[in-house]
């Protein structure tokens, strides 16, 4: 396999992962925003599945308050 | 005699010094291999060779340290060289070169001058070679450095207008298309960071899909290629499984309703999961953002109203609390 290493380098750095991140992520939370919100509201965590593979488990966060003597 | 003669420069001053390039730049990137011709292979080795060849002949006749060292001969001059080295080729070019060497008496004085001039011979180049292979070594450590810089010193297009570059990085960015990238394997710029800046921490994620329709998806660990650089197979850590049955199965089941194929991935607990390339149908490679920057995100989409509320954790195939949620495919 002969390939063009400078077309395929320029090629990969053409594209931006934080950006494709940003777009997958914008995609799948706006389509499931409404069973996220609804598992957090009844306690539970809900996972998603990032589309490179990845898990992450989005739960209510703990607001810590700190006791004042 | 000649052959010989010919046979020793060819392997001494143009294969072996390809073959030592190669084996130190090898400890920083590996380089694009090959099936080469003759004439590919020595072309590569003469350019190879070039410079530390100008270098060290340079240094041997005129600097002090590597006229001297390794190997050290007193109090010679440059006739002395010239004369040792006629006496010498007069030997190798001698129809009976044999009359030249053999004493034909016990103290013969021309055959002792002979030894002696071969001897000296012998020791100067050795030193040269000694110099030879040093410099092809540093050539060899410049341009492993140079390459593992590409992703950092790679000047993006529209990243130009912000801040001119220094001279350096613009001279390495004319360069590295010409000299650097041509010659590092191809497998190397696709599965590992090397187009990324260090500081992004970018990894390499694989959706393989097998020649049975299985499709596998994993983060690239490692990879290995064969002598001639063709790809041989990936391993594979914090894989998953597509349970494409599972997934028909319930298409079918309610037909009409969408199904979301998320659900279906299943982990499979191996951290050195190889996938030989005689079973890779295709190969979707992704250049993956670090965990904190996924996080960041997602908490900052998620919170549109910036309320604070959400918290975001990405789990990993070793998680309890994962393979639970999503059992692997052995269990």
């Amino acid at each position: 396999m002969v390939v063009d290493l400078t077309k395929l380098s320029d090629s990969l750095r053409s594209s931006s992962p934080k950006a494709d991140l940003r777009r997958d992520l914008e995609r799948i939370i706006a389509a499931r925003k409404t069973e996220i919100d609804e598992a957090l509201q009844t306690g539970r965590s809900y996972w998603l599945r990032v589309p490179d593979g990845r898990q992450i488990r989005i739960s209510r966060r703990v607001q810590t308050v700190e006791a004042t003597q | 005699m000649i052959a010989l003669v010919t046979t020793y420069f060819l392997i001494f001053y143009i294969l072996v010094p390809g073959v030592w390039f190669r084996f130190i730049t090898s400890w920083f990137v590996p380089l694009r291999l090959f099936e080469r011709t003759r004439t590919q292979e020595a072309t590569f080795a003469v350019a190879v060779a070039l410079l530390p060849f100008a270098i060290a002949l340079f240094g041997v006749w005129y600097l002090p340290v590597m006229r001297q060292y390794p190997f050290p001969i007193h109090g010679e001059t440059f006739s002395d060289r010239r004369q040792d080295y006629h006496r010498v080729a007069s030997i190798l070019t001698s129809a009976d070169s044999a009359k030249l060497l053999v004493a034909t008496s016990p103290s013969s004085p021309a055959n002792e001058a002979n030894w002696h001039s071969l001897n000296l011979v012998l020791r100067r180049q050795a030193r040269f070679l000694t110099w030879y292979f040093f410099m092809t070594a540093c050539e060899a450590v410049v341009f492993g450095y140079l390459a593992t810089k590409y992703g950092d010193w790679k000047i993006i297009e529209d990243t130009v207008s912000k801040r001119r570059p220094l001279l350096l990085i613009r001279f390495y960015n004319w360069i590295a298309p010409r000299l650097i990238l041509p010659n590092i394997s191809e497998w190397y710029i696709l599965l590992t960071d090397f187009s990324w800046p260090r500081k992004e921490e970018i990894f390499v994620r694989v959706d393989i899909l097998q020649t049975d329709g299985n499709l596998y998806q994993g983060r690239v660990a490692d990879y290995f290629i064969d002598p001639i650089g063709k790809l041989t197979g990936i391993l594979l850590e914090h894989v998953s499984r597509f349970d494409r049955q599972s997934y028909f199965d319930a298409k079918n089941a309610h037909p009409g309703k969408p199904v979301s194929s998320n659900d279906f991935w299943k982990n499979i607990p191996s951290r050195h999961f190889y996938i030989s390339q005689s079973s890779i149908a295709n190969l979707n490679v992704r250049f993956v953002a670090k965990d904190e920057t996924l996080i960041s995100l997602a908490e900052k989409i998620l919170d549109e109203k910036n309320a604070n509320i959400y918290d975001v954790a990405v789990m990993s195939g070793s998680d309890d609390d994962m393979n639970l949620k999503q059992p692997d495919i052995y269990s």
